[in-house]
């Protein structure tokens, strides 16, 4: 295991490569040119003066140059400097994590607290009100787009309760009744679907579970219902579950992006809007690697998970 | 947590308001609220939260035409003279006071002295360190705005000066090469503060830095987050401002700016969408609201280099073609007005619309003009706008099909504004919709757009005819006659069409009765009024 382990952590050096390659090109692909866009502010731009700012900004290079340039830094831990604040892009990035995990993390807390009950509910009172009404939910879930929920959860209790949430961001350690007031919602609006696709895989995996013949067996033999499903069936319906979590972690993170501008939180999501924006090319390829290293950290996890679900899967 | 349930609704009240609201959409009155007489004395303290829909990239207002600089730049700068704000101003008729000069005198038509306010004091803060203010720091910033560099776009306010002289600590004087019509305007527009030249030398701009002799010091700023302003001990303004701090939170989101306001989460918010600002009132029937337009403008451009857009009577044919109050139904939803070749927030100066050519629609007329040109089967054109520019968005389809009409086929291009604003630059497009801020004076508009050389010229405008008019007015000091040179321009952009205003709607401002001394005011200098404010309750 701890082969297996370390040989993920070393196969994500190619990948993030990969990824910074990527980003790197499609960034400077993208119609609106930054040079451009920083000096129209003062109406038409020269010639001259937009070569002068390309010069200054290091974009005069051919592109592998760039990037050469720029990777080397990268392993030298300087990811650059903004074009704008002309700030290391590293110290904006760093702030704000901690408010995309929190949020990332509440998020699938509730998914999960969601999911799993609901989903459990749903198999055991399979074609029953309890079965239709959870996949009805489950049916909205996936259809309502993350940004609509949101915008509904601060419009209707401004107008029903004259209440929203705080405006101004404060840690979960320095005030954590205004944090988790300022939080809960947009966690609900993002986890809200993931815990509807997750309740569909819960509900089709314990079913599939249930009709083994080890939990025949089990019934059989007298078990209670608690013990049946919740010693024998869940953790062995739990894989595929996992599975689909772990997927839509992928989907989470894309999702602060819309989230956080809707909320008002200083995440990184937020902040990588606003440098696709702005086409602040060094903060857009910092948070867009630091995206992908999360992404690969949770699918890393998820694999270990299936080893302590499941004894008989093992990795070399 | 604050859980006041005046407002508290049921559910089925809400459907039945909500309901109520679109019904009356067409009756509600959203008249300018006649604002109570303030009785008493501001209360001094308090905390006001303004929130913030753009955050400022940087701080130096002598290279930006970004408002969202402004809502900083106001707050820790000064500059000879400023706008009226607050009780008494009119946000439809600006009005230029002293600010760090006590005075000014017009000595003939090329020469203005100011006299300097004494005592004035640098914020507290490396590198200026509390320093007095004085007329060394006047010259510099104004010869720093003129910088012949690109990016110091307000440099051509001020190439008509001709001699900047320091006649003593506290006095300047400004000697012009010729009479310039807009000269005081230009003096007093937000974007031209004075900086401290410490700043300059030390990071090579005003980017990083922000000191100044305003009202209030930045204490922090969390970037995506929220701004902290405290009151200056030392403003020059003895027993301003009242307010002790002022908060400002990055709001993006307008709904989160809406629902924040009616919890009173915020003390202000604008919108220029009529369906919000009814929804506003509605919801918040105790809040202060007032409309105005501001003095910026939409405009479809025509480049004129892309054929057939080269040919004026294809340009007057398309101005003959738009319905503007089909436009303001549909996008402004009845609240909003036609727009004039100089913007109709310059109420003494907009033209009125009857003695504008090809300002009314006229099919017939515009089919004839575009047989003259050889177009009689019309011909397809490709119209871009930014997505930003909501009016525009809106707007566009209803134009589609006024164009097909006369037998234009137009694709809609909605663009991502990085994308959009690179297009405009480059020239590298048919027809433009594009949108404009307030502007300090009409010469502002019309030279930087019209002028043959003009900055922001970004269709191949003008004509040294037009070129001429434009210096006559910018040159003559009689109001008068200036407004009679004004129309005349006018009348001659009506006939030329090199860009065709669109629109405009209103500026909705709110804000809470607690708060006092304010008056609604264009986001360009919005922030300015905040030294003169004060909250009644904690």
């Amino acid at each position: 295991m701890r082969q297996y382990i370390l040989k993920r952590i070393l196969l994500t050096i190619p990948v993030l490569l990969g990824v910074s390659l990527f980003i790197f090109s499609l960034v400077r692909l993208v119609p609106g040119d930054i040079v451009v866009l920083m000096l129209q502010e003062s109406g038409n731009v020269s010639s001259e003066a937009a070569e002068q700012l390309r010069v200054e900004l290091g974009l005069d290079k051919p592109f592998y140059i760039q990037y050469v340039v720029w990777l080397k830094k990268v392993f030298a831990g300087d990811f650059g400097e903004s074009l704008w604040s002309r700030q290391p892009v590293l110290n904006e990035l760093v702030k704000r994590i901690p408010i995309t995990i929190e949020l990332a993390s509440l998020s699938m807390i509730f998914a999960i607290l969601i999911s799993i009950p609901v989903g459990v509910i749903s198999a055991l009172k399979q074609d029953k009100f309890a079965d239709y009404a959870a996949r009805s939910f489950s049916v909205a879930g996936i259809s309502m787009p993350s940004f609509w929920i949101g915008t509904l959860l601060i419009l209707l209790p401004s107008l029903w309760f004259a209440w929203s949430p705080p405006i101004i961001f404060r840690p979960i350690w320095k005030d954590p009744v205004s944090n988790l007031q300022q939080m809960i919602f947009p966690a609900i609006a993002l986890g809200f679907n993931i815990s509807a696709v997750s309740m569909r895989m819960t509900r089709s995996a314990l079913l599939e579970v249930l009709r083994q013949e080890y939990i025949r067996t089990a019934w059989a033999k007298g078990l209670t219902g608690k013990l049946v499903i919740m010693r024998h069936a869940l953790k062995n319906s739990m894989i595929p579950v996992i599975t689909i979590l772990g997927n839509q972690f992928g989907t989470l993170l894309g999702g602060t992006m819309i989230i956080e501008t809707v909320f008002s939180l200083p995440g990184v999501g937020r902040l990588t809007v606003d440098s696709i924006f702005q086409r602040d090319y060094p903060q857009i390829q910092a948070n867009v690697l630091f995206i992908a290293l999360i992404f690969v950290f949770i699918n890393l996890v998820v694999d270990i998970l299936y080893a302590w679900l499941d004894p008989r899967i093992r990795y070399r | 947590m604050s859980n006041d349930r005046r407002g508290a609704m049921s559910r089925r009240k809400f459907l039945g308001v909500m309901a109520g609201t679109a019904a009356a959409l067409p009756f509600l009155d959203l008249s300018r609220v006649s604002l109570a007489a303030e009785k008493g004395k501001p209360k001094k303290g308090g905390q006001f939260i303004f929130p913030m829909d753009y955050e400022p990239v940087h701080f130096d207002p002598h290279i930006s035409t970004n408002q969202a600089i402004l809502y900083f730049t106001n707050m820790a700068m000064s500059g000879l003279l400023r706008c009226k704000t607050g009780l008494g101003s009119d946000p439809e008729k600006w009005q230029f006071i002293p600010d760090l000069a006590e005075s000014y005198k017009q000595e003939d038509e090329v020469t203005y002295t100011f006299q300097l306010r004494k005592g004035v004091k640098w914020h507290n803060l490396p590198p200026v360190n509390g320093r007095e203010f004085n007329a060394e720091d006047v010259k510099y910033s104004f010869e720093r705005i003129a910088t012949p560099k690109a990016g110091f776009d307000r440099r051509t306010m001020f190439t008509v000066v001709d001699k900047l002289e320091i006649l003593d600590n506290y006095k300047i004087k400004f000697v012009l090469k010729e009479p310039y019509a807009p000269f005081i305007p230009y003096v007093a527009s937000p974007f031209n503060k004075i900086v401290a030249r410490e700043v300059v030398e030390k990071d090579g701009d005003a980017k990083k830095t922000l000191v100044g002799t305003g009202p209030f010091i930045l204490e922090s700023y969390d970037r995506g987050g929220y701004a902290v302003w405290k009151r200056n001990p030392d403003y020059f303004v003895k027993g301003l401002p009242y307010l002790d701090e002022v908060q400002m939170p990055v709001i993006k989101d307008p709904s989160s700016i809406v629902a924040a306001f009616r919890t009173k989460r915020v003390d202000w918010m604008w919108t220029s969408i009529a369906t919000t600002a009814e929804s506003v009132q509605k919801s918040t029937p105790e809040a202060v609201m007032e409309k105005f337009f501001d003095t910026g403008i939409y405009h479809l451009a025509f480049n004129l280099q892309k054929k057939p857009l080269d040919d004026v009577r294809v340009r007057q044919a398309i101005a003959l073609t738009i319905d503007h109050e089909a436009l303001i139904k549909t996008a402004f939803n009845g609240e909003g007005a036609k727009q004039t070749p100089v913007p109709i927030g310059f109420k003494e100066y907009a033209a009125p619309y009857d003695i504008l050519p090809n300002y009314t629609r006229d099919i017939p007329k515009a089919k004839k003009l575009l047989a003259e040109a050889g177009l009689a089967n019309g011909f397809k054109v490709t119209i871009q706008t930014n997505t930003y520019y909501v009016f525009a968005v809106n707007s566009l389809p209803v134009l589609k099909e006024q164009l097909k009409e006369v037998g234009i086929d137009a694709e809609i291009k909605i663009m991502e504004s990085a994308a959009f604003l690179e297009s405009r630059t480059r020239k590298d497009f048919e027809i433009s919709w594009m949108a404009h801020l307030a502007f300090a004076d009409p010469d502002e508009f019309i030279t930087i757009f019209y002028g043959t050389d003009g900055s922001r010229n970004y269709g191949f405008w003008g004509s040294p005819e037009l070129d001429k008019m434009l210096h006559q007015q910018r040159t003559t000091l009689d109001h008068k006659k200036r407004k009679e040179i004004l129309y005349g321009i006018q009348k001659y952009l009506a006939t030329q069409y090199y860009s065709i205003p669109t629109p405009m709607p209103y500026y909705y401002e709110f804000w809470h009765p607690y708060i006092k001394g304010f008056r609604a005011a264009p986001p360009l200098f919005v922030t300015i009024g905040f030294q003169g404010i004060s909250k009644e309750k904690a």
